[in-house]
């Protein structure tokens, strides 16, 4: 890899990469911190690196930094504590903030294989390079996710159009 | 496939994923616009699919972008050459060997530190005061030895130098050499040289034990001299000693459409100029 590929990389992945930290952390600091640190490893592993293969290699990189944070900063996830969370007016503006709410409440296996399926468009095997885990188990969390999602959704009685 | 109440999550899993035939996805969707409630459930699953939030991005790209050092590379040949020309020249002009101190005519005195043992012996008289040793001669030798080196021999230009031709080899056709010493040692090998310079396997000169005389004289006539290597080295130390406030200039030049380089060093007492200009290999 180039050092023009390089610099090609932070341009287009480091948002993505910046959101799904974010997302699943939900500490901006840390996820700077992580997003810094993966490139700086990528530059580093640059001429063992292909273009091609930057993004799952970085996605990879910040995954198992993130579960080392995770682990330090354990969090229990219950959906249903979310009845408190009842929209009172029902709109469709909401709709999107209270499905990042109940992603966030999401363990965090799901958590993880649903923000790379939908954030970043991996496949079931991409997600499980980088997340380790098999293909099957990859769609069993995000079918798990998705059922818990709208599961919330529908108890909050959230209007869809 | 019929959606049940048991399989119609994973079979409306398996549509919003792409996971389906597009017959199979057709059939699935057929069955949802029929069924009111099969409907609603399917909104749901299609909600639950996330979005990114787009005003989060990462503030700090500016830090990691990394500045490119270029090389450059040296394509043309003749540009190649040029410069390895030039750099050539360069250390063989401007490089100074130390020269070494000639000690076997000034020998090197350690300094008289009081207390410490000086290097030669001294018979000069002492104040009672001093606490000078004065050890013999060939103790001082084996206990500080001096370093001593041959002397150095002036180059000798063999052009300018005479040769007495013994008489034993007068009607030989033996060139000019330079003066050298002839001595009673054996020497059983000589460098390897030629008469045009290149090097060959060596030639053997048994050397008569009593007049050093060499018996194969033949081949005594095949040397041009000896040890070109050695006054290659003396000439060229000649030079570095005796050039002064040396300027270099390079001159890109066009000759009969050629890209050439003009190499020009000129000092006090030398002035050589040379031009460089790409040819093809045969």
């Amino acid at each position: 890899m180039t050092t023009q590929e390089y610099n090609e990389c932070v341009e287009q992945f480091s948002d993505g990469l910046f959101r799904f930290i974010v997302k699943n952390l939900g500490d901006r600091f840390e996820a700077e911190n992580i997003v810094q640190n993966t490139f700086e490893k990528l530059w580093l592993k640059r001429e063992n690196v292909d273009f091609k293969t930057a993004k799952p290699y970085l996605f990879k990189v910040a995954y198992n930094n993130m579960i080392d944070v995770t682990r330090k900063n354990k969090r229990v996830a219950d959906l249903e504590e979310a009845d408190h969370l009842k929209s009172e007016d029902n709109e469709y503006d909401n709709l999107i903030d209270y499905v990042r709410k109940a992603v966030d409440a999401l363990p965090d296996k799901q958590k993880q294989a649903i923000t790379l399926r939908d954030f970043e468009g991996y496949d079931y095997r991409s997600i499980g390079e980088i997340t380790g885990m098999s293909e099957s188990q990859v769609k069993v969390n995000i079918f798990r996710a998705r059922k818990s999602i709208k599961a919330y959704i529908e108890r909050l009685e959230i209007r869809i159009p | 496939m019929r959606l049940t109440d048991d399989n119609y999550e994973l079979m409306m899993f398996d549509l919003l994923e792409g996971n389906l035939t597009e017959d199979q996805e057709l059939d699935i969707m057929a069955q949802i616009e029929e069924d009111e409630f099969y409907f609603r459930e399917w909104k749901l699953m299609k909600a639950t699919v996330l979005t990114p939030d787009e005003s989060v991005v990462f503030e700090g790209k500016s830090a990691l972008l990394k500045k490119d050092t270029k090389v450059v590379v040296l394509h043309r040949r003749w540009v190649t050459i040029s410069v390895a020309a030039s750099l050539f020249l360069g250390v063989i002009l401007f490089w100074q060997p130390v020269p070494t101190p000639d000690v076997a005519n000034n020998p090197v005195e350690q300094p008289n530190v009081e207390g410490t043992i000086p290097a030669t012996n001294t018979t000069e008289e002492t104040p009672v005061n001093e606490e000078v040793i004065t050890i013999p001669a060939h103790i001082a030798e084996e206990t500080t030895p001096v370093r001593k080196t041959a002397p150095v021999t002036p180059p000798v230009d063999v052009q300018d130098a005479t040769y007495d031709v013994p008489a034993q080899f007068a009607s030989a056709d033996v060139p000019a050499l330079g003066r050298r010493p002839m001595n009673n040692e054996i020497q059983a090998t000589i460098p390897n040289i030629t008469t045009d310079g290149m090097m060959v396997s060596s030639q053997f000169l048994v050397f008569d034990q009593e007049s050093a005389i060499p018996q194969n004289i033949s081949r005594v006539a095949s040397f041009v001299t000896s040890r070109p290597q050695e006054r290659i080295k003396n000439k060229a130390q000649e030079i570095y000693n005796n050039v002064r406030d040396p300027k270099l200039k390079l001159k890109p030049q066009m000759v009969d459409r050629k890209p050439g380089l003009e190499i020009e060093f000129e000092s006090k007492g030398y002035h050589a100029i040379a031009n460089i200009q790409p040819f093809k290999a045969n």
